[in-house]
């Protein structure tokens, strides 16, 4: 950076001044007292004082009540220009502005406190930001103020300074920067310059991260300050969607609740309807049973009275036949006992004669053989009897076995039935069993036939890629053939770019931009060139051309001149550079035909992407392999499975397929073991039931056999017999048979009794004749009389009957049409019904079901209420993103994971080469290549050459502090110099800091201690540093720096030397001093 | 041709879902965000082969189709065009808003999107609530969109209920969780038996990444899983479903087909070997490798760790041998144990800064240890 205009007004003693700087040496000349070192506090003051600051006061004009006012131009590294305006007043101003040309200044770009920071930064001379907390107000001193800028009045200071003074450490850096050149080991120099080109990527001179865009540290920062933006956009995001999710469920429970409890009032007034509904209906139900119950009665009373009326008139028919029997019988016995009279009297009149002894003989004997024939009968019946018995007992055996017959018959028919059954289910598994083993042969066939079809496929597919691999590999050994190995590597190309840049570089330091022109005195031939450019012919009188770095004229045979731009040292530079791009890249350019390195890269792209495109052929290729050779094992089937398939169809070649196909197709992918080894159960299964029926019949056949055996013996003794079941049964049978006893019981009495009568005396028979003939008698007039009763009896039960008949067929229309059992039946449905109807839990009345309907009604209130919530809930929920922002977030935490793991990465990288480059500067101090050393090293060896090697080595401490001179081995303060030798040394330590840093240096009145010689020795020494640096010298005694011709002329403020590089000013035609005419 | 692809078969369809066209990958460097961009569009063209290969009479595609409801113009005029230039013409495709792209008025699925106007006619998009498409003569396809991103109720049984006597192939198409997945609340939640509830064949679900399917065998629901992974973690994805519908009342066949290119992994790397090892692998160009690095290594190996890593990663002029790589060297720690040793040769101010970064180890292990680290590189490079 450096000074190229000072402007001041109303400052100190100054009233208004203007000096234009040049690059290189500015000698600033004038009397004492004219306000020289005034410029140098105003330059101070812009540079370093903040506007507010009370020391702002000190700059008051001497003569006037206006604000002071300073402004410097600076020319920056980068061509533009910086210009500091400040106002020191209450309330005054800084202002920063910049330009392009260092005359038209844009609007200002910081203001008040920015601008300190702004300059402080920019110029690294160990200050802080006004912004720093604890720093002191006024004017900030630090070491490289103090050197570049110190006050004439204490021009020794600087060897009693260190970087102790520093306020932060942008001077250290900076100054460790410019001196490592002086580093012994170059290694380390390398390794210390590698690592701080790192650091500076990142750290500010004053060792602060940087923030602009550039910044490592920024770039990173950004990334997470968006990711967590992003996450916290999202959480919120997710958080309403989870309290929109969680209040959905909230409601929806409560509504749920609310429904459960709707649904239980619901019900509980559909019990209590129920109730009373079943009530209701019971009462009908009973109401109906009543009914039909009357109804019934009433119709079986009726049928029940008609039914009377009939039997009465059964009864009355019955009484009437029983009498006409009586009626009969009294006859019978009328006309009996009308016999039994005579039968009595011709008896009597019998007993009573001779003849009737002789027929009582004869009777007795006839009654004797009856008797005996009785007798006969009794026995024939009892044998009868008995034979009966036990073929009735034989019948019922007969029916026994024919029972036994029937029911073997049935079991050998079921045995039978379920032995054919049995035996054609166990052949259908057998069969289906073959036809399983058949499916799975055929399935084998099938698996044989996909297998090889698709190891066909990949035999195919196999080619195709080994084809295609063939292919790739050919097309990679054509791109390699065409692949050049005589162009240079990246790293190569990179270095060529490098030399060029920093031939470019070298070129533009040469500085340059020259406006020629020639003007001819008199007729002559002009030829030259400007930048290797050929000029164009010279006019008349008077050439003029722009020039940027070198010209050469020809002027008729007068003189060639040859200008260039640039110290002796950068033009050495760029013409070591061009003659290392001549030898190192021309060459190359020349070999390969490019026309420049851009033609070259593109050479050396094109050749990458060639070499790419081979490598990836050859990737191409060796995974096409790759994948063949993996798939070799499995093609080596193809040779077996031909032979395995033809045995298989061999196997069922021939054999109908179609019940085995029908197996597969209703398998599916099921399983055909598991249908063989249900085939096998049912075969077992019906195998089993086969033998057990088949033992079943052989059981029946011997049990038939053995019964039939018994029926035979029973039919035998029945055939025997030869008695038949009687017509009607058994039962009458006997009870003839017992009729038959009875009879002949009742004949045995009458012939004994009659025997017995016959054996009785004749006179008892005589009168016993006549009591019976009284008796007879008697007998006569009672039957007399029971027919007349009986006849009037009969008489009257017809007359009944008579009546009855007629009431019957009267209402016998009316008791067809009546069907008690449908009565009854309607009964009984309905005591069914009422039956079947639910016993009532509970009785209920109308107050419940309205106590019921109230409950009913408020729940469904509460039930709408919770649905509103649940909708509004719902409605919520419509506006959130769900499980969509819930994803995002999960991505969003992992972006700022990883985001935060990449800042932090870069963090601990550029940490890392931090304090990677404390520790080098730090192993340096202690290692005794400390800055002071490599300060001390010029400096020495400068003071040597100007003392006459009177002093060999200036020691400085490692923070600059001058520590002492060693005088023949022995180390003496600076204090122990003269006066004049400190301000040399001092001068020389300022100069070489200023030399490597490449800054303004500003001496004021420096050297007026110094001897003419030494005088001497130091303006040869500023004119070789013009060349590096900006130097300004305040002086009385310009004489001391400028040659005669040097000096500006008469009414002329500044002079220029031809270089351009030294520039004398009359600072008394620059400035108005207060009270004063220019 | 396989079995379940004989005359038995009445109906093939081809059921995806979750494609995510447009889905950012932010916690990916961007060139990586790209390529795994890129390849959610470029599956779709793998889906459309597999279902042209197959002859499939329809492809289902069960939502979730774009990341968000409004996808940047690259993404639906890429699917456009896809389908534009398939020429297809019996072979519907069907569009399922899903929660992550719900039928809006402003979503691409909406009738006055462009997206709309450029598909062709046999493209069809669920956006009404009773969607019902006919596929052949016995079958028919029901479908309901997702509305927004959240919602409670359960789309599958929405659907509408088998009629007695209709004895069609019936398939259902929606998109949600169902009960057995977190969150399913709000996510559209679908019962695992709707598919039997409402007389369907066949239930075609999305959201869920990874394969799944529901029984019964009769009236499956099945979710294909999202065709190119999204994330680490997620698992059974890359896939479609093929669904043969077989005649005479036969349960229809699922058969999973992979179309996804790429693979993820996360690898734990303990041992320089391990890394060495990860090298030599192949095909490693499709693979999106999440490594995690566990391991204590001297300055040598240190060095090989790094070179493994950036030629895995690639840089920005040549690219890795994996496709996508996220690394994670928190836990790479560089064994300073002997270090003096492999500085020995150097010159002494070298050794003394090597003395101190030791001695800041113990407060700030990470940054000395790069540091020495850095020291040790720049010692190599000179030599």
């Amino acid at each position: 950076m450096k000074i190229t205009r000072v402007e001041v007004e109303n400052f100190g003693c100054l009233l208004r001044g203007r000096v234009d700087l040049g690059p290189g040496l500015n000698i600033l000349y004038g009397p004492n007292d004219l306000g020289k070192s005034t410029l140098i506090r105003a330059i101070r003051a812009a540079l370093l004082l903040p506007h507010t600051s009370s020391e702002g006061k000190k700059f008051a004009p001497w003569e006037s009540d206006e604000d002071p006012v300073v402004k410097v131009t600076l020319g920056l590294p980068s061509g533009r220009f910086w210009q500091v305006e400040k106002r020191f007043a209450n309330p005054g101003a800084s202002l920063l502005r910049e330009s392009n040309d260092g005359v038209t200044f844009n609007s200002p770009f910081k203001k008040a406190r920015e601008v300190d920071a702004e300059l402080r930064e920019k110029l690294a001379w160990g200050v802080a930001s006004p912004a720093t907390k604890g720093i002191k107000r006024g004017l900030p001193v630090s070491f490289l103020s103090t050197v570049l800028l110190g006050e004439q009045a204490n021009v020794t200071d600087v060897l009693r300074t260190t970087l102790d003074s520093d306020t932060d450490e942008s001077g250290r850096a900076r100054l460790t920067a410019a001196l490592s050149a002086f580093a012994q080991d170059p290694l380390f120099k390398k390794m210390l310059d590698t690592a701080q080109s790192k650091v500076d990527e990142a750290f500010t001179a004053t060792g602060k991260r940087k923030r602009g865009a550039s910044s490592p540290f920024v770039t990173a920062s950004e990334h997470v300050k968006k990711a967590k933006a992003a996450l916290v956009l999202l959480q919120k995001s997710a958080e309403e969607s989870d309290g929109a999710i969680r209040e959905l469920a909230e409601k929806n429970e409560v509504r749920a609740e609310r429904q459960d409890a709707l649904a239980d009032f619901v019900t509980a007034l559909k019990t209590v309807e129920e109730l009373l509904a079943q009530q209701a209906e019971r009462l009908a139900v009973e109401k109906s049973l009543g009914e039909a119950q009357e109804t019934a009665q009433a119709a079986q009373q009726n049928v029940d009275e008609f039914k009377k009326r009939e039997s009465d008139l059964v009864a009355i028919r019955e009484k009437a036949v029983a009498l006409s029997e009586v009626k009969r019988a009294s006859s019978e016995k009328l006309g009996q006992a009308q016999q039994d009279l005579r039968t009595a009297e011709e008896a009597l009149a019998l007993a009573q004669s001779q003849e009737a002894e002789q027929a009582r003989t004869i009777r007795r004997g006839q009654l004797e053989k009856q008797q005996l024939e009785h007798a006969s009968s009794a026995k024939s019946l009892e044998d009868e009897r008995s034979v009966m018995e036990r073929a009735r007992k034989l019948h019922g055996e007969r029916s026994e076995h024919e029972a036994a017959f029937e029911a073997l018959a049935e079991r050998e028919e079921q045995a039978s039935k379920t032995s054919e059954e049995s035996k054609l289910a166990k052949t259908r598994a057998e069969s289906a069993l073959g036809d399983v083993d058949l499916a799975r042969r055929l399935r084998q066939v099938r698996d044989v036939e996909a297998e090889l079809a698709s190891l066909k496929q990949a035999q195919a597919k196999a080619k195709e890629r080994a084809a295609a691999a063939e292919a790739a590999r050919a097309a990679e050994t054509k791109a390699r053939r065409r692949l050049r190995e005589d162009l240079p590597s990246s790293a190569e190309l990179t270095s060529m770019r490098a030399l060029i840049t920093q031939r470019d570089l070298a070129e533009a330091r040469l500085g340059g931009g020259m406006a020629v022109s020639v003007e001819l005195l008199k007729a002559v031939e002009v030829q030259g060139s400007a930048d290797g450019e050929p000029l164009a012919g010279a006019t008349k009188d008077t050439l003029r051309f722009d020039v940027e770095r070198e010209f050469a004229l020809s002027i008729g045979d007068v003189a060639r001149v040859k200008v260039s731009a640039g110290s002796p040292e950068a033009r050495e530079a760029v013409r070591d550079l061009q003659a290392r791009v001549e030898s190192e890249i021309h060459p190359v350019l020349n070999r390969l035909a490019a026309a420049d390195l851009a033609g070259l890269s593109m050479l050396v792209d094109a050749n990458a992407t060639l070499l790419r495109e081979c490598e990836k052929l050859a990737s191409e290729a060796q995974t096409l392999e790759a994948i063949g050779d993996a798939q070799g094992g499995d093609l080596s089937k193809l040779e077996t499975l031909p032979g395995r398939l033809e045995s298989l169809l061999k196997d069922i070649a021939g054999t109908p397929t179609d019940a085995a196909e029908a197996v597969l197709v209703e398998l599916g992918d099921g399983s055909l073991e598991g249908r063989e080894s249900e085939l096998r159960a049912k075969a077992k299964e019906a195998g089993e039931r086969f033998e057990e029926a088949r033992a079943t019949k052989r059981d029946a056949e011997t049990e038939r056999q053995l019964l039939q055996q018994r029926a035979d013996s029973t039919n035998a003794t029945l055939a025997e017999l030869g008695v038949d079941v009687p017509a009607d049964g058994w039962e009458a049978a006997e009870s003839h048979m017992k009729a038959r006893f009875e009879e002949l019981t009742a004949k045995r009495q009458v012939v004994e009794s009659e025997l017995a009568g016959l054996n009785s005396e004749q006179a008892a028979a005589v009168s016993a004749l006549e009591a019976g003939v009284v008796a007879a008698g008697s007998s006569l007039e009672e039957a007399k009389a029971r027919l007349e009763e009986t006849t009037a009896a009969l008489g009257e039960l017809e007359k009944q009957a008579a009546t009855l008949e007629g009431e019957i067929n009267i209402s016998r229309p009316a008791m067809e049409s009546v069907d008690v059992n449908a009565l009854e039946a309607r009964v009984s449905e309905v005591q069914a019904t009422l039956n079947a109807m639910p016993a009532p839990e509970e009785v209920v009345g109308g107050e419940d079901k309205e106590q019921a309907l109230a409950d009913v009604a408020a729940a469904k209130r509460e039930h709408e209420q919770a649905r509103d919530d649940v909708r509004k809930a719902e409605g919520r929920l419509q506006t959130v993103s769900g499980q969509v922002v819930v994803e995002e977030t999960e991505r969003a935490q992992e972006a700022l994971s990883l985001a935060e793991q990449t800042e932090r990465e870069i963090e601990v990288d550029y940490d890392g080469w931090n304090l990677l480059v404390q520790k080098l500067r730090s192993a340096e101090n202690t290692e005794g290549q400390h800055l002071g050393e490599a300060l001390s090293q010029p400096v020495s060896k400068r003071f040597a050459e100007l003392t006459g090697d009177r002093y060999s080595k200036l020691e400085v401490l490692p923070t600059l502090g001058a520590e002492g001179i060693r005088v023949s081995g022995m180390l003496r303060g600076v204090d122990a110099l003269s006066v004049g030798t400190q301000e040399q040394l001092a001068t020389l330590l300022r100069l070489t800091i200023a030399e490597q840093l490449g800054a303004t240096l500003i001496l004021d009145d420096h050297l007026t201690q110094t001897d003419p010689g030494r005088i001497e020795w130091f303006r040869r020494v500023f004119r070789a540093h013009a060349s590096e640096a900006q130097l300004v010298v305040m002086t009385c005694h310009p004489l001391d720096y400028l040659n005669e011709s040097e000096m500006p002329t008469e009414g002329e403020a500044v002079a220029r030397s031809a270089s351009g590089l030294v520039h004398a000013i009359d600072v008394s035609k620059c400035v108005e001093r207060s009270g004063s005419s220019r | 041709m396989r079995e379940q692809e004989g005359d038995d078969v009445a109906l093939k369809v081809l059921h995806t879902a979750d494609w995510h066209l447009g889905k950012r990958f932010v916690s990916f460097d961007e060139a990586d965000r790209l390529k795994l961009t890129r390849a959610r569009l470029d599956v779709v063209d793998s889906i459309f082969s597999m279902a042209a290969k197959n002859d499939v009479d329809a492809v289902l595609c069960a939502g979730d189709l774009f990341d968000v409801p409004e996808p940047d113009e690259i993404w639906w005029k890429g699917l456009a065009e896809k389908l534009t230039k398939l020429s297809w013409v019996n072979r519907p495709v069907v569009l399922l808003p899903g929660n992550h792209d719900p039928l809006t008025a402003s979503s691409v699925y909406n009738k006055s999107h462009p997206f709309r106007s450029m598909l062709p006619d046999w493209v069809h998009v669920v956006d009404s609530d009773d969607f019902e498409l006919r596929l052949g003569d016995d079958s028919v396809l029901f479908a309901r969109p997702c509305r927004r991103q959240a919602g409670e109720n359960d789309n599958a049984l929405l659907l509408p209920e088998r009629q007695a006597g209709d004895e069609r192939i019936r398939i259902g198409m929606v998109h949600g969780s169902t009960f057995d997945m977190p969150n399913f609340q709000a996510n559209f939640p679908i019962a695992t038996d709707a598919a039997t509830r409402r007389g369907l064949n066949y239930l075609a679900i999305g959201d869920t990444h990874a394969w799944k399917v529901y029984p019964p065998d009769a009236a499956p629901t099945v979710y294909p899983s999202t065709p190119e992974q999204t994330s680490f973690g997620e698992t059974e994805t890359g896939n479609v479903a093929l669904v043969f519908f077989r005649r005479h009342g036969r349960s229809p066949k699922v058969r999973r087909e992979r179309v996804g290119q790429w693979s993820w992994r996360v690898e734990t790397i303990r041992s320089v070997a391990a890394l060495e090892a990860l090298m030599t692998e192949k095909g490693l160009r499709e693979t999106v490798l999440r490594l995690k690095l566990e391991l204590r290594a001297a300055p040598a190996e240190y060095e090989q760790v790094l070179r493994c890593l950036e030629e895995l990663k690639g840089t920005p002029a040549k690219h890795g041998r994996v496709g996508v790589t996220v690394i994670e060297r928190g836990g790479l720690e560089l064994d300073t144990r002997d270090i003096e040793a492999v500085f020995a040769d150097m010159p002494a101010v070298v050794q003394a800064t090597v003395r101190a970064l030791k001695e800041e180890e113990a407060t700030q292990p990470e940054v000395a240890q790069r540091a020495l680290y850095h020291l040790y590189q720049m010692t190599r490079e000179q030599a």
